[in-house]
């Protein structure tokens, strides 16, 4: 039996004893006896206790924080503990889900489960610490005590906590995307019920979807309407009428739905306190609230202009201007239920969608208080459109990761325009290194742009998610909590492990303005061995031809010849360390 | 009082669905990846608008409407064209065409068909100004 501490972006596999990134397992400290942190005020730190039972059971632990002590006192009440779960995914036994220690029907015990993980060898435990803001800077002792079974492993933890002090509003915006409703499915006792989008148990789940991903520095973003254009129930308020006499009858059931995610209720009690949630997508599309059979009629006009003016005029009735609206359209003209793509543009001839809505909306969303935006989701066609009208038309732009990486040139004018813009992609799943997700905010901090999406957040598919996710987990970053008798989602190592590369990408942000960026970027390009055509690709030949001629394996080619930012997953906690010292005033290396 | 059954609502929707338009609304018909669909957007949206209302024509009836096209280099392929306003995603992919669609092909006789899933899907042909067949219109009872 040995029990040791990891930190938070290495894994071990439950079946081997393994490092999961087995590339960089050199880079794995298994730490028996203490370990050492740091951090920045208002921030979360986190390690793992792993158990490796060398084929022993463990049949109960028990954990016990002492206080930390320094200058002041970290109170032990800010650890909270996971009992990680492991899920098959090519032929390892990878951890992902979390599970709240004692707080749950699941004991912390090896192996977790006598039927689905009979020859688990490996346990752990995933632990966050907060350092509150108001902690002196400083060197903080404490004392860890893991009993297994009757025997006593004792840890020293130090956490060595800077001066700065991390802002509660990210700078980044980390935005996981979903599709309404791909939740019910997976909460049968909500699912079952035909009521409850009218009887709160719905907006309750949801809820907390938008808890979970506000408590890790996430957006939960969440699309209301489908390729048809048909609003799923409760995500819209009731219209009633047509042409000139279309009107909302109720806001009722929509203001119990949103009311708290706009006032900033909803976040009530939550480590970085109540505020209204940063972006939400409107249903409007082009069949709701306009009847589409009176496309290119006034009729239609006149319907989708009068319920978008009813909703400026409600939001700020409510005080609702701090949350981004979003006119945004995913209709894809592949699914055939429209001629035109709204997402995605591919054949120039449908930007015409942009300029027929822009020329409904302008002078309602010029005139209101509330933050009502047109969005664009762009890949393709993103060379281009940064340059014409879309760039006054469109205020949001997501663009592909990819294609993004051809422009360094867009980022000025965009910025420059008072665009907001991100970056958006996938995950490799479960299988992926974690540093993948430290990629992502690292990006945002050198392309000096103001986020990215992360696609899906929701696939949880047919899979037994708990076994081995739909699409290895890259659809996912948290999972429902059902089977451990909890009905609300449990985050996941890679959500843990976002919100803390997060945490970093928000103190680099922190530093815009000042000489320090550039310090910082400096940190970022060295670790990953950046020169000048890493993180800016160099562009292809195709890039001057019609978008709707390219072919996906000339952009697989393309992407092929570039070199990926591959590395130790110990980069990760080098970088914050050495932001860290940057942002204290030191010199960060 | 006349019901107004699928047939029925079918007879009165395909008074109005523009068969030679429909035949040349996709742009490149031997397109294959589906990324390249594209369109002529005023018949596309012609012949749409179509759809929605013969979707209407009877309210008790709660269905969904699909406009198919043969490949022209493999007529045992369909092609699913333009779909009404239904919340069923169509398939969106070029699929073998199943024998009673083929039979309104070659035929113009209509036809009905329980699909994998347990829907009744109903085929009728759709003709252009010569009369040919060009299309099938699908609709399918939602229950």
């Amino acid at each position: 039996m040995e029990v040791y501490l990891i930190k938070d972006h290495f894994r071990i596999d439950g079946l081997t004893g393994e490092v999961i990134e087995k590339e960089f397992s050199g880079d794995c400290v298994k730490h028996g006896k203490s370990i050492v942190l740091e951090s920045a005020r208002n921030e979360y730190v986190s390690f793992q206790v792993v158990f490796d039972t060398k084929g022993q059971k463990i049949s109960k632990v028990n954990i016990d924080y002492s206080d930390l002590r320094g200058v002041g006192t970290i109170s032990r009440n800010e650890y909270e503990t996971y009992i990680e779960w492991f899920h098959k995914v090519n032929g390892k036994y990878i951890p992902d889900a979390l599970i709240p220690y004692g707080k749950t029907n699941l004991e912390f015990k090896v192996p977790l489960d006598e039927e689905y993980l009979r020859n688990q060898r490996v346990g752990a435990l995933w632990v966050d610490l907060f350092i509150p803001e108001e902690t002196q800077p400083g060197y903080y002792g404490g004392k860890i005590k893991v009993d297994v079974d009757g025997t006593t492993h004792e840890f020293e933890i130090t956490v060595k906590v800077h001066d700065v002090a991390l802002c509660n509003e990210s700078r980044i915006y980390a935005d996981l995307n979903a599709y309404a409703d791909s939740i019910s499915a997976v909460f049968p006792r909500v699912a079952e019920n035909p009521d409850r989008y009218n009887d709160g148990s719905y907006f309750e789940l949801e809820r907390q979807f938008h808890r979970m991903a506000y408590e890790h520095r996430c957006i939960f973003h969440y699309l209301p309407y489908r390729h048809s254009g048909i609003v799923v129930d409760s995500y819209a308020p009731e219209i009633e009428g047509e042409g000139l006499d279309i009107r909302v009858r109720s806001w009722e059931r929509f203001d119990r739905h949103f009311g708290p995610l706009l006032d900033g209720t909803a976040f009530e009690g939550t480590r970085r306190g109540p505020a209204p949630i940063k972006f939400l997508y409107l249903p409007f599309n082009f069949c709701w609230p306009a009847d589409f059979t009176k496309w290119g009629k006034k009729g239609y006009r006149t319907e989708f202009r009068r319920i978008m003016k009813e909703f400026t005029r409600h939001f700020e009735e409510k005080g609702w201007t701090e949350t981004y609206m979003e006119l945004f359209f995913n209709h894809k003209k592949r699914y055939r239920f429209f001629p035109f793509d709204g997402d995605e543009t591919r054949f120039q001839e449908d930007g015409v969608i942009f300029e027929i809505f822009h020329d409904y909306v302008k002078d309602i969303f010029d005139e209101t208080d509330a933050k009502f935006i047109m969005r664009t989701d762009s890949s393709w066609s993103y060379g281009l459109h940064y340059r014409q009208k879309y760039a006054d038309i469109c205020r949001l732009w997501v663009v592909n990761s990819l294609i993004f990486s051809w422009f360094p040139e867009s980022v000025r004018p965009m910025k420059e325009k008072g665009n907001i813009v991100f970056i958006y992609g996938g995950s490799g799943g479960l299988p992926a290194s974690l540093l993948e997700l430290f990629v992502w905010p690292m990006k945002a901090v050198v392309y000096g742009i103001d986020g990215f999406t992360l696609w899906n957040s929701t696939g949880f598919g047919k899979a037994d998610y708990l076994e081995t996710p739909f699409a290895l987990g890259s659809e996912i970053y948290w999972y429902p909590g059902v089977r451990f008798g909890l009905n609300g989602p449990i985050p996941s190592i890679r959500l843990k492990a976002l919100r803390n590369f997060m945490q970093t990408g928000d103190l680099m942000k922190m530093a815009e303005g000042t000489g320090k960026l550039d310090k910082i970027i400096d940190v970022i390009n060295e670790h990953f061995h950046a020169d000048e055509n890493f993180w800016w690709r160099e562009k292809p030949a195709f890039i001057n031809d019609p978008p709707h001629t390219w072919t996906n394996a000339g952009l697989s080619d393309a992407a092929a010849g570039y070199r990926e930012p591959v590395e130790s997953p110990a980069k990760t906690e080098k970088i914050k360390i050495e932001t860290l010292k940057i942002m204290d005033g030191g010199e960060g290396k | 009082m006349r019901v107004l059954d699928i047939d029925n609502v079918a007879r009165i929707g395909l008074m109005y669905i523009d068969g030679d338009k429909f035949e040349n609304v996709m742009t490149d018909k031997f397109s294959l990846d589906y990324d390249d669909v594209n369109y002529i957007h005023d018949d596309f949206n012609e012949l749409k608008i179509a759809l929605l209302k013969l979707e209407r024509i009877n309210p008790d009836l709660d269905i969904s409407t699909v406009l198919w096209q043969l490949r022209p280099d493999n007529s045992n392929l369909a092609v699913p064209v333009i779909a009404g306003g239904q919340g069923r995603r169509p398939a969106h992919l070029i699929t073998p065409v199943n024998p009673e669609m083929k039979h309104v092909f070659t035929t113009g006789e209509s036809a009905k068909r329980v699909t994998d899933e347990g829907f009744i899907s109903h085929y009728y042909a759709l003709r252009d100004s010569e009369n040919r067949i060009v299309g099938v219109l699908e609709i399918r009872e939602n229950v």
